[in-house]
C-alpha cells in the first residue's frame, strides 16, 4: 500500500450517477464499454477501466487535450457525447478537492500532473488506483487535468461492466463548444 | 499462325456466337467469359489438336490482358476514391500526398498510365488515414485538417509531415483518433 486511504471521509458510498464520455462516429464500442487501457492516468493495462467525466464540457476537454488540432474545427467534429447512467455498487475514492486529497497522503497536484513523460506523469495516480483496488474501491473521483482551473471532475471506474458498477443505459447529449482557453495543454 | 488467322476457321460468328478472339482481345474488363468457355467446349470436339492449343494459348494471353486491365482499372478507381476523399485539397496538394508530380498524377487519373504498386501502397495507407480521420471529422474539413499544425507531429501539418516522408506518424496519429478516450 503506497498511500494512506484509511480515512472514511475519503470514500463515497454506492451511488447512481450520470456521467459523460466522448465517442467517435461509427465507433466499434458502446459508450458504456470499459476496456483494458494501457495508457491513461489510472490504468496500466492490468485492469478494465472506463474514463467518464461529470460534465459534457469536461469530457470534451479531455478529448481535445489529446487532439488540440481540433480546437478550431469543433463545428466540423464528428465525435459525440453520451451521457451514461451508472450504478456504482462499490464505494469510490473521492479526491476531487485539495481538502479531500489532504485526508490521504496523496499530493493533490499529482492528480493533475503534467509531466511530458507519461511514465512520470501518471506514476503516483496509477499507484493510487492500485491502492483503491486493494481497498475495495470501484473507482476514483478526481479533478480533470484537462481543465486549466481543475473545476471539472472525472469518475474513473474500474472493472468490467456488471462488476462493481452497472450501466443503466446511455443517451447522446448535445456537444458543447469550448474555448481554446478551456483546455489545458500538455507541458504548459 | 496468328489469332486473327485462326478466327474464320473456328467459325464462332457463323454459329451466331460472339467471336471469342474478339471478346478475349477486348480491353473492356466487363465482358463476360461465357462465350470463351462455350467456344472452348466446341473446340474440344475438334480433332485438330494444334488449332485447339493455339486457341487456348491465345485465350490465356487474352485473359491475362483482361486481368491486367481489371487490375489497372481497380487501381485507378482506388486512386479516384482517395482523391474524392481529399475534399477541399488542390490537385498539387493531392500530388504531394501521393508523392508524385501533378502531371504524373494526372496521367494516373486519366488512365494514361498504370498506377504502380509502390504508389498503390501509399494510396491504401492514405485511405486508412482518411477513414480514421472521418470518424472524428466531417470530410468537408479534410483540407483544413491537412493544413493544421499538430503538436504530436512536431507542429508540422499532416500535409507537410507526409510530404517529408512521415506518413507513418500521421497513420499513428489518426489511429489514435479512433481509440476510446483515456483521461490525461
Amino acid at each position: 500500500m503506497t498511500y494512506n486511504l484509511e480515512d472514511q471521509d475519503l470514500w463515497r458510498e454506492a451511488e447512481t450517477i450520470l456521467l459523460h464520455r466522448v465517442v467517435q462516429d461509427d465507433a466499434d464500442y458502446d459508450p458504456d464499454d470499459p476496456f483494458q487501457s494501457v495508457s491513461g492516468r489510472f490504468s496500466n493495462g492490468t485492469r478494465w477501466v472506463i474514463y467518464l467525466a461529470e460534465e459534457a464540457e469536461g469530457a470534451l476537454a479531455e478529448w481535445l487535450r489529446w487532439h488540440p488540432e481540433f480546437l478550431d474545427l469543433q463545428d466540423e467534429l464528428r465525435v459525440h457525447i453520451f451521457q451514461v447512467r451508472v450504478d456504482v455498487k462499490a464505494r469510490s475514492l473521492d479526491v476531487r478537492t485539495g481538502e479531500q486529497a489532504a485526508l490521504s497522503s496523496f499530493p493533490f497536484h499529482r492528480l493533475v500532473s503534467n509531466d511530458e513523460d507519461e511514465s512520470i506523469r501518471y506514476q503516483e495516480c496509477r499507484a493510487l488506483a492500485d491502492d483503491c483496488d486493494a481497498n475495495g474501491g470501484g473507482g476514483i473521483r478526481s479533478p480533470s487535468a484537462a481543465d486549466p482551473w481543475f473545476l471539472h471532475c472525472n469518475f474513473t471506474l474500474f472493472g468490467e461492466k456488471g462488476g462493481s458498477w452497472i450501466s443503466r443505459g446511455f443517451i447522446e447529449v448535445p456537444r458543447p463548444t469550448i474555448s481554446r482557453d478551456s483546455v489545458r495543454h500538455f507541458s504548459s | 499462325m496468328t489469332v486473327s488467322d485462326a478466327k474464320p476457321r473456328y467459325g464462332g460468328a457463323r454459329r451466331g456466337l460472339p467471336d471469342w478472339a474478339d471478346v478475349a482481345g477486348s480491353t473492356n474488363p466487363g465482358v463476360p467469359l461465357l462465350p470463351l468457355e462455350l467456344e472452348l467446349s466446341l473446340l474440344s470436339d475438334s480433332t485438330d489438336a494444334d488449332r485447339a492449343e493455339i486457341a487456348v494459348e491465345a485465350g490465356v494471353r487474352k485473359l491475362e490482358n483482361l486481368l491486367r486491365s481489371a487490375q489497372a482499372l481497380d487501381r485507378m478507381v482506388s486512386l479516384s476514391v482517395l482523391l474524392a476523399g481529399l475534399q477541399g485539397c488542390s490537385f498539387d496538394e493531392a500530388a504531394l500526398l501521393i508523392g508524385r508530380e501533378p502531371p504524373i498524377l494526372e496521367k494516373f487519373v486519366r488512365g494514361e498510365a498504370t498506377v504502380p504498386e509502390r504508389v498503390m501502397n501509399r494510396v491504401r495507407r492514405l485511405d486508412e488515414v482518411l477513414r480514421n480521420l472521418h470518424k472524428v471529422l466531417e470530410p468537408t474539413a479534410t483540407a483544413k485538417w491537412l493544413r493544421t499544425s499538430i503538436p504530436s507531429l512536431g507542429n508540422e501539418s499532416p500535409l507537410n509531415a507526409i510530404s517529408k516522408g512521415n506518413l507513418r506518424k500521421v497513420e499513428e496519429l489518426t489511429r489514435g483518433y479512433c481509440a476510446p478516450v483515456v483521461h490525461s
